[in-house]
């Protein structure tokens, strides 16, 4: 699938407004797939890829542990598997990086991957050096989006990676944030410089993100992968026990887990949402919120109102 | 980088089952030598019973034997396996060895002659209680609060307990080359009962109330000798 940027633009931002003034925006204008697990597509390269993913995030970060390391390659070959592409990771998460590499090696995934990593150091002259450590670590060719996580010296790694990018050696540049940290620091580097993505979190109880950076990806054609959609397990924890509302027959659900991805999924400026689990059969779940009907605005509304009260 | 904004949770990078399966595996790991080593610490409050109290040559055989202990999980268990999951661990790591050292200096640097102070009733009775919570209550807190067995804390082999167990030893000490041993130890009990907490531990009171006895304890003025 490959589209204009303008046309893009001009789908995303219809989706917007849809979103805003009609009650029913389904699928949030991007089709829901009903055929398999929804894809979605980044702005500025035209490349389609699975609307959820994983993340890695203390979940990933077992160390040298045998054991935990082939439970790790078990829920990648699920995520596989279930049609799950993106895969995203940090220097920062420990050995998560490794544990990642040694699941691709042995479910011979480093074509099927796109590999979502960060750049995570004070020093922009060490950058290069980390994402070369972080590739060897994953042992692909090249990474598909390499990130500047948390702003950190985002000056001198932005400019290595667009340098990298235009060489052919990064196929996206993206900027990370989380928990709402720095989000005025955020906005200005997406309004001035050339990104493909950011990365944000956002769920029913943290919503600060709709007001300006979802609109302003929009308009500037970034595109939006969503960290800590569960408040990593607090919020699903949270919510065990509680029943689910009569909407969750509407949207097909089985979980609250699903219910959160489908209101995130259901933001048109959303592109990709990378839940973490250690568990086979919750990868499973995760993918299959990424098919089926999402919920239109007034459902969203409720979906988060739901959350909040059970919460 | 600011730091306004970051909860606990946020510098854990692991998780609490990963943190459990590290103390299972280096058990595994190590075993046998979880016997020698909980032994070797056992003579120190042997010795100190033994005597009636803590002597500066008593401290010849204790504080080297504490140093290897130290230098050891600095290196093995800190650095090279809490280190996997942990890219901060160096710091401890580098404490811990910092703290071997430091305990092998002031080994030596006791004087031959008991000195003319006094370690109160109080500050020593505190020590040996911290001592035995190190070497009895803490491998139990694990399999009491649902953990494994095998995922315990065991003094002579791993930090929580050999740091509770050395600072009731230093509540035990006359002189006030004491305090330069306090440091380490602490910040490790500070840094542990955090992760503790941010891992939801019901037990997680427990090293820093008896750290704080013990450190009280070793604060407490030292006495006169008759």
């Amino acid at each position: 699938m490959c589209l204009t940027r303008r046309q893009l633009l001009a789908r995303t931002a219809a989706g917007l407004a849809a979103l805003a003034l009609s009650p029913v925006a389904a699928g949030a204008g991007a089709p829901a797939a009903s055929d398999g697990p929804l894809n979605r597509v980044i702005p500025s390269s035209g490349l389609a890829v699975p609307a959820v993913g994983l993340g890695t995030w203390i979940t990933f970060n077992v160390g040298r542990d045998p054991e935990a390391i082939a439970g790790c390659t078990e829920v990648m070959r699920a995520f596989f598997e279930g049609g799950g592409r993106v895969i995203d990771s940090s220097p920062m998460y420990g050995s998560s990086q490794m544990v990642v590499g040694r699941g691709l090696a042995a479910l011979d995934a480093r074509d099927r991957v796109f590999s979502a990593e960060k750049v995570w150091t004070s020093s922009g002259g060490d950058g290069p050096e980390q994402i070369e450590e972080t590739r060897a670590f994953w042992g692909v060719k090249r990474f598909d989006l390499m990130q500047v996580h948390n702003l950190l010296a985002w000056q001198d790694h932005l400019e290595t990676l667009l340098a990298m990018k235009a060489e052919g050696r990064l196929g996206h540049v993206g900027i990370t944030t989380s928990e709402g940290r720095r989000h005025g620091d955020f906005e200005r580097v997406m309004a001035t410089q050339p990104l493909d993505s950011v990365q944000v979190t956002y769920n029913p109880l943290d919503r600060e993100v709709e007001a300006r950076i979802l609109p302003l990806a929009a308009d500037r054609g970034q595109a939006v992968i969503v960290n800590r959609p569960f408040r990593q397990g607090a919020l699903t924890r949270r919510l065990e026990g509680v029943p689910l509302p009569g909407w969750s027959r509407e949207l097909g659900v089985s979980s609250w887990a699903q219910a959160l991805l489908k209101f995130i999924l259901a933001h048109p400026a959303v592109t990709c949402v990378i839940p973490a689990t250690t568990r086979v059969d919750h990868v499973r779940e995760n993918l299959a919120a990424a098919s089926g009907p999402l919920p239109d605005r007034t459902l969203r509304e409720r979906i988060a109102a739901d959350v909040e009260a059970a919460v | 980088m600011p730091w306004t904004g970051y909860t606990l949770n946020d510098f854990l990078l692991f998780a609490p089952e990963t943190y459990q399966r590290l103390f299972i595996r280096y058990h595994e790991a190590i075993w046998p030598l979880q016997i020698p080593a909980v032994i070797a610490m056992l003579v120190i409050p042997w010795l100190i019973l033994r005597r009636g109290g803590v002597e500066p040559r008593m401290m010849r055989i204790a504080l080297p034997i504490l140093a290897v202990v130290w230098v050891w999980i600095g290196t093995d268990f800190l650095y090279q396996r809490y280190g996997e999951i942990n890219w901060a661990a160096v710091w401890p790591a580098a404490g811990f060895m910092l703290q071997g050292v430091l305990l092998l200096a002031t080994a030596f640097a006791e004087p031959e002659q008991p000195p003319d102070v006094r370690v109160p009733p109080a500050a020593r009775d505190a020590g040996l209680l911290v001592m035995a919570a190190a070497v009895i209550l803490l491998p139990l807190a694990a399999p009491l609060s649902g953990r494994p067995w095998l995922s315990a804390e065991l003094v002579g082999v791993t930090p929580d307990a050999t740091a509770l167990f050395t600072l009731g030893l230093l509540a035990l000490k006359p002189l006030r080359l004491r305090l330069l041993l306090l440091p380490v130890p602490l910040l490790w009990c500070l840094l542990s009962t955090l992760t503790q907490i941010a891992m939801d531990w019901p037990d997680a009171w427990i090293l820093p109330a008896l750290a704080a006895a013990a450190v009280a304890a070793t604060l407490l003025p030292r006495e006169k000798a008759d």
